[in-house]
């Protein structure tokens, strides 16, 4: 129905290649891929998969697995995250609900833990957070907003706020829903100026 | 493609109503395809649904994966304006495009309640 509306729908047609490789025709995942490719021709997950395709049926599982739903993992390509007291030294929650990453959901340092305490989500959540600079700037351009500077996510037990930093570098900042969204953004904001100042350093 | 219910009409109103918004619209937030539209000439809705749609996607992704929940609020501040979401539970988006000193906390209130009559 999606393809009906609005054929050139990125997404939708990245679907369907997804499920035409489920099934095992490559051919016509790769037809559907080339017509997405069309579309967003800097989108590195479609030329990753139609480069798989490719390459033959012997390559098809890898090019479905870069078309899944689910970000890859990219922790184990990832540098080893810095110790978070040297970003974010003295801030509140600097152990747990920090975290500083680049565009492409690597860790720079920081930590985050789900609202227990009990279970490191770091690298989930910042592989989740992959690409969304990018769609957040495509998405103010399109709306001549100019440049994005945050994004902010209200769940229900909890808020993020994400704030563009420097090249390309992302600040997230996760609270309970007991901080609300307005302080949330206050934390952040101290949060950045401490990060971009700890960037300035590295360079 | 027959014509939008007079509810989400009504839902639509009730966020361009609030002084500083530019425009609203519905999104399928499976697909990001608008599903009706109160925008301002000049903006290209289908592609900015799509874009709103993928971005309340990964953010809502990632607040599950921080044990965070289902994502209620989404707000995109810029430079020149905000792009405002909230999701209703029948999978609509409810999208304003602001401009940089609205109320956001209005902007909100009145998605929210745009949210239950699409739901």
């Amino acid at each position: 129905m999606a393809r009906r509306i609005a054929p050139d729908h990125v997404g939708a047609l990245k679907g369907l290649a997804f499920l035409y490789f489920k099934v095992g025709d490559v051919q016509q995942a790769a037809v559907h891929l080339e017509a997405a490719q069309r579309v967003a021709p800097d989108d590195p997950g479609i030329a990753q998969a139609l480069a798989l395709a490719r390459g033959g049926s012997g390559q098809a599982a890898a090019a479905e697995q870069a078309l899944a739903p689910s970000p890859p993992p990219v922790a184990a390509s990832a540098p080893e995250p810095l110790e978070e007291k040297q970003v974010f030294a003295g801030l509140e929650g600097a152990h747990e609900g920090l975290l500083l990453l680049d565009a492409s959901g690597r860790v720079l340092g920081g930590a985050l833990k789900d609202p227990g305490g009990a279970r490191d989500v770091t690298d989930a959540v910042a592989a989740y957070l992959a690409g969304v600079s990018q769609e957040a700037a495509r998405t103010a351009k399109l709306l001549t907003l100019g440049g994005w500077t945050a994004l902010a996510a209200e769940g229900k037990q909890g808020h993020v706020h994400l704030t563009a930093l420097a090249g390309d570098v992302l600040l997230l900042v996760v609270r309970d829903r007991s901080v609300p969204m307005g302080r949330l953004a206050v934390i952040a904001q101290r949060a950045a100026g401490a990060a971009r100042r700890w960037l300035e350093q590295q360079r | 493609m027959s014509a939008a219910p007079a509810g989400y009409g009504q839902a639509l109103d009730l966020v361009t109503r609030v002084r500083g918004v530019r425009g609203a619209m519905l999104v399928s937030a499976d697909d990001g395809i608008v599903v009706a539209e109160q925008l301002m000439e000049g903006i290209k809705g289908a592609a900015v649904a799509a874009l709103a749609g993928s971005v309340a996607s990964r953010l809502g992704r990632a607040l599950e994966a921080a044990g965070l929940g289902a994502g209620v609020f989404w707000h995109l501040q810029a430079e020149q304006g905000a792009l405002l979401v909230v999701g209703a539970p029948s999978g609509i988006l409810v999208v304003a495009v602001a401009e940089p000193d609205v109320n956001v906390g209005l902007v909100r209130l009145e998605l929210l309640r745009a949210a239950e009559v699409v739901a």
